[in-house]
């Protein structure tokens, strides 16, 4: 390279106004595509859950706080654990569902009287699951459903 | 060069930090509930909206004058509660006058009107009756079920104390205070003396829905439901889809499946009865059929209801008067319901099931068109001309 070309490149500045035009572009689009795709994501932890029969919230639990509220005419604690609780959910004419909420953040149903366990082996939340509104516990011939924060509990439906 | 690069890193950083900053407002529906204890009873909000901080800050508001509202008509109307309004006329002697707070008087006053209209067939003066059959006493609970079984001449005086019910006055005097005085009738039993006692329970948690359908209006609240226990609901909008899919429960739990008639539903009130919800069965005649004993009452007979109809339902109209008026239709029976339904409820949309020898019919003034029989076993035996029901 010359010293003539040298000395060229040495005065010129390093970006030229469509330079920075360009890159603010591109560096805005990122953060907006930023803002976009990961704010407006729910990635948020499972914060609790709410036990829902015919039409009524019998049992609220927060994984922060502990037990919200409880019915007592239909909620019993059968075991207390730091690791774990589990609850029997006793229903209209001896029908009960048993539900485990293990305290790091994970709920199932562990066992029923209903006729074909569905709920038993079906879903379970964990506490990185929450995606969408269409997930929650449910069993039909009980009528009873669990339903995590944030979920559609208004889908509706009410039964009298 | 540097200044330049300095200045965006600088942009940039702060679109990132006002992001994480401001607080994420929402901008899209969704629904938060609150529960409330009443009444011995649980009462349960659903209100759906977009939740900005305003109408979350609003909601919870909201949900502390409800609250606040249960909790004053529980104890004006509670039997339990001490110095209660309906307490203290209970306390009180035959013939005497005492004063009742305003709750209390627009219940009362309520309660004589739905008397007059169904000609006795709400009576919330069956007090005693209830007690007899242990619907209302804990201390019952576990007892064999022929002490559960009152004797008709028992039965037959503390139902005539609560005939005397259309005798209650209830007036506002002019110092605009409330007052109750009690009919002076008395029966006595075991040389134990006895007056008039009433429970406005059922009327009066119809009364806080009516009540809470006012707050929630004064909030400017749209969508959601208030249910109160089992029997009274008000339905507002459905965020989503306009009206509410109201399912109304199968009365015979001893079949598969949770609903037995469904019907859409929006900003309307409405109750329904069962006998489905407190009852024991027992053989009381030792014929080897065990008869149906539920907590609705007869006050013809002041006995539990035992006419066929299993359940009604009233959508419409106050949810205080619908839920006395499902109890009054339980008790006429079938023929005299129909006919009562015709004359009188005509605004309203109203449904029963009538359990006809094990055959589950469903009679109702709502066209078919507006409801979906949603159980196999259950079917419309009515029909309608020009809005009224016809019996075949």
């Amino acid at each position: 390279m010359s010293l003539k070309k040298v000395e060229q490149v040495k005065s010129d500045k390093g970006f030229k106004i469509w330079d920075v035009i360009i890159y603010g572009i591109i560096i805005a689009l990122v953060v907006v595509l930023f803002i976009v795709v990961f704010a407006k994501r729910d990635t948020s932890p499972l914060k609790g859950v709410r036990f829902k029969y015919v039409n009524e919230i019998v049992y609220e639990y927060d994984f922060e706080k502990g037990e919200i509220s409880r019915n007592q005419a239909y909620v019993e604690i059968t075991e207390d654990t730091d690791e774990k609780l589990v609850l029997r959910v006793s229903l209209a004419d001896g029908g009960y569902n048993v539900v485990e909420i293990n305290k790091s953040g994970l709920v199932r149903i562990i066992s029923a009287n209903c006729p074909k366990q569905d709920c038993v082996y079906g879903n379970t939340f964990f506490n990185s699951e929450i995606k969408d509104n269409s997930g929650y516990l449910h069993c039909l011939p009980h009528n009873f459903q669990i339903l995590p924060y944030g979920y559609d509990i208004d889908d509706g439906n009410i039964i009298i | 060069m540097k200044k330049i690069i300095s200045a965006i890193t600088a942009v940039c950083a702060s679109l990132i930090l006002f992001t994480g900053c401001t607080p994420k407002e929402e901008t899209e529906y969704s629904s938060r509930n609150s529960l409330f204890l009443s009444m011995n009873t649980e009462a349960s909000l659903i209100v759906s909206d977009i939740f900005t901080t305003e109408k979350k800050n609003k909601f919870e508001e909201m949900s502390q004058d409800i609250s606040n509202t249960l909790n004053k008509i529980n104890n004006s109307l509670s039997v339990n509660v001490l110095n209660s309004s309906i307490n203290k006329f209970n306390q009180a002697d035959a013939g005497e006058t005492v004063e009742i707070d305003n709750t209390a008087f627009e219940v009362l006053t309520l309660a004589k009107n739905v008397y007059d209209l169904t000609g006795g067939y709400y009576n919330p003066a069956v007090y005693y009756n209830v007690q007899a059959y242990g619907f209302n006493e804990s201390s019952v609970l576990g007892k064999p079920l022929d002490e559960r079984i009152p004797s008709d001449v028992v039965i037959e005086k503390y139902n005539s104390l609560s005939s005397h019910f259309g005798e209650v006055e209830v007036y506002q005097a002019e110092n605009n205070k409330y007052y109750a005085k009690k009919p002076t009738a008395t029966i006595d039993i075991d040389g134990v003396t006895y007056s008039m006692k009433i429970d406005l329970g059922g009327i009066g948690k119809g009364y806080a829905v009516d009540e809470v359908n006012k707050l929630i209006d004064g909030y400017g609240f749209k969508y959601g439901y208030f249910s109160f226990g089992t029997s009274s609901i008000l339905i507002k909008e459905h965020y989503k889809n306009g009206g509410y899919n109201l399912g109304i429960t199968n009365p015979r739990t001893d079949m598969e499946g949770n609903v037995y008639l469904s019907v859409s539903v929006k900003n309307e009130s409405l109750s329904s009865s069962g006998d489905y919800e407190q009852f024991f069965l027992y053989d009381s005649d030792g014929d080897g059929v065990k008869e149906w004993y539920c907590h609705v009452f007869d006050p013809t007979t002041g006995k539990p209801v035992q006419t066929g109809i299993m359940s009604a339902t009233v959508i419409g109209g106050s949810a205080a008067e619908d839920d006395a008026l499902t109890t009054a239709i339980m008790a006429m029976g079938k023929e005299r319901a129909v006919e009562f339904i015709n004359e009188k409820l005509s605004s309203r949309r109203v449904a029963f099931s009538y359990d006809a020898n094990g055959k589950y019919e469903i009679i109702t003034n709502i066209p078919e068109s507006e409801l979906s029989v949603v159980h196999s076993k259950f079917e419309i035996v009515s029909t309608l001309s020009d809005g009224k029901i016809v019996l075949g």
